[in-house]
């Protein structure tokens, strides 16, 4: 008859017995597949995983070389009143009464309380306000977002404006995957692709209007899975709803322009600042 | 850990990854080798886990707490291991028993095999509490935080795992009804 003490003492030499693992095989096979494997970032706001095709490349670089004259000629002509192009070091400052800021492309960069624009290149007139303490997070001229970054005690969280073009096929699955054929071009086409994506959970859609454009609006939980992530594509790139995230999601047709308005957090992002997110989607204001 | 080469590696710095890998890769296959008790499967959990932590960096919060959060997604990768492993294949290999083995006064007190085969018999989340404590040397309160379970959960996943292990090696000593009737 043994104790439970014999056992783990007998089960302690057991487990340290020397059994020669070593992993060089199994480091080779990670480093190997390191340079194709993105990293994702606490909120999918933040980074993308490219899968940029190359016609939307080019027209993306297109459209950036358009932006960049229009600002190199804003910068000969001199600033307008109001004018608030920030500067790498310093916050976007607040908002005047000549009008809101443009939300800067990029990401990290502290945004004063304010009012908000997404700027020219976004097909869609919307402004916003923020409060204090947020921060860019675009990464692209259709993919504009505001975020509150991460702390040791509050997750990550934004609120972002999209135009989405596909949906992948499995947001399990491999990110560049995407429905064939393609979601079609409603509003009810990409709640219905979104809300049937495998493995999320979706409410029940509410029809809602912002502005006089009607649209649709649930929430889309994403599964508490770090295998899950890729969900769907705008601007060529293919984004995740990290696991675990959930999603307030907006979508509306805006004169034939379809938009996605949708607030990110987390389970355990606190009321506060869930309250905060809801204020600014609350703010929204669109003019086609 | 370094948790300059942590934060490194958080920004897309894959030869601060490179060096975190080196650093974790021999251990977390014993771990998970001990865990599942195939190479093969082990050898799966480590790749999966290191990628996972490569992929998830950015996420983590605190890079102080790299380590207890890196054995939480080998432990993850266990358990995807060990229910892929099991629809495949239902009786679990065990580990050879030509193993070189080290002199210990415990050996007379309970039989090496009917260790082994009392350890495999356990569900995985009693093995990993016990390899975490017996090979590891990790505290409660370190697998706690490991497995993002309360303390309490760990302290008697241990106590009712080893009280499993003695009950299956005492059951396994017994002798047989043939036995008795000699």
């Amino acid at each position: 008859m043994s104790t439970e003490n014999d056992v783990a003492r007998s089960l302690r030499s057991w487990l340290r017995e020397e059994r020669h693992e070593d992993a060089d095989r199994v480091l080779d096979a990670v480093f190997d597949q390191v340079p194709a494997t993105p990293q994702r970032r606490s909120l999918w706001l933040a980074r993308r995983i490219p899968i940029m095709s190359s016609s939307i490349r080019i027209a993306v670089a297109a459209a950036v070389v358009v932006v960049v004259a229009f600002v190199g000629y804003r910068l000969i002509a001199g600033p307008s009143v109001g004018d608030q192009s920030p500067s790498p070091s310093a916050s976007v400052a607040p908002s005047t009464a000549a009008g809101p800021n443009v939300l800067p492309l990029g990401s990290d960069q502290p945004l004063s309380a304010g009012t908000y624009t997404l700027g020219e290149a976004f097909p869609v007139g919307i402004t916003f306000e923020l409060p204090e303490g947020w921060e860019s997070c675009s990464s692209g001229l259709l993919e504009m977002g505001a975020c509150k970054a991460s702390t040791d005690t509050e997750p990550g969280s934004g609120v972002a404006f999209l135009i989405v073009e596909n949906v992948v096929a499995d947001p399990c699955g491999p990110p560049n995957v995407l429905l064939d054929p393609p979601v079609g071009p409603s509003v009810d086409d990409l709640v219905a692709a979104i809300s049937g994506l495998e493995g999320y959970e979706a409410t029940a859609t509410l029809d809602i209007n912002v502005n006089g454009f009607d649209g649709k609006q649930f929430t889309l939980t994403a599964p508490d899975n770090e295998g899950c992530g890729a969900t769907w594509v705008a601007e060529g790139r293919t984004n995740g709803v990290g696991a675990g995230e959930i999603n307030e999601m907006r979508v509306l047709d805006v004169d034939g322009v379809r938009v996605v308005i949708t607030g990110a957090y987390r389970p355990e992002t606190s009321e506060e600042q869930l309250s905060a997110i809801q204020q600014v989607i609350a703010s929204v204001q669109i003019e086609p | 850990m370094d948790t300059d080469l942590v934060k490194r590696a958080q920004r897309g710095d894959s030869e601060a990854f490179t060096s975190l890998a080196v650093g974790l890769g021999d251990r977390f296959l014993a771990v998970s080798n001990r865990i599942l008790g195939d190479i093969g499967l082990a050898e799966d959990a480590t790749q999966q886990a290191l990628l996972n932590i490569w992929r998830d960096l950015p996420k983590l919060r605190d890079p102080a707490r790299f380590e207890a959060w890196s054995y939480r997604l080998l432990v993850r990768a266990c358990y995807a291991e060990g229910h892929r492993g099991r629809l495949w294949a239902p009786n679990l290999r065990l580990l050879p028993v030509d193993e070189p083995m080290a002199a210990d006064p415990t050996d007379s007190v309970i039989d090496r095999d009917q260790l082994e085969r009392a350890f495999r018999r356990l569900s995985l989340k009693h093995r990993l509490v016990l390899v975490l404590h017996h090979y590891l040397d990790l505290s409660p309160d370190e697998i706690a935080d490991a497995l993002d379970v309360p303390v309490g959960t760990i302290a008697s996943r241990m106590h009712y795992a080893l009280r499993a292990m003695r009950l299956a090696i005492d059951a396994d000593a017994a002798p047989t009804p043939r036995e008795v009737a000699r």
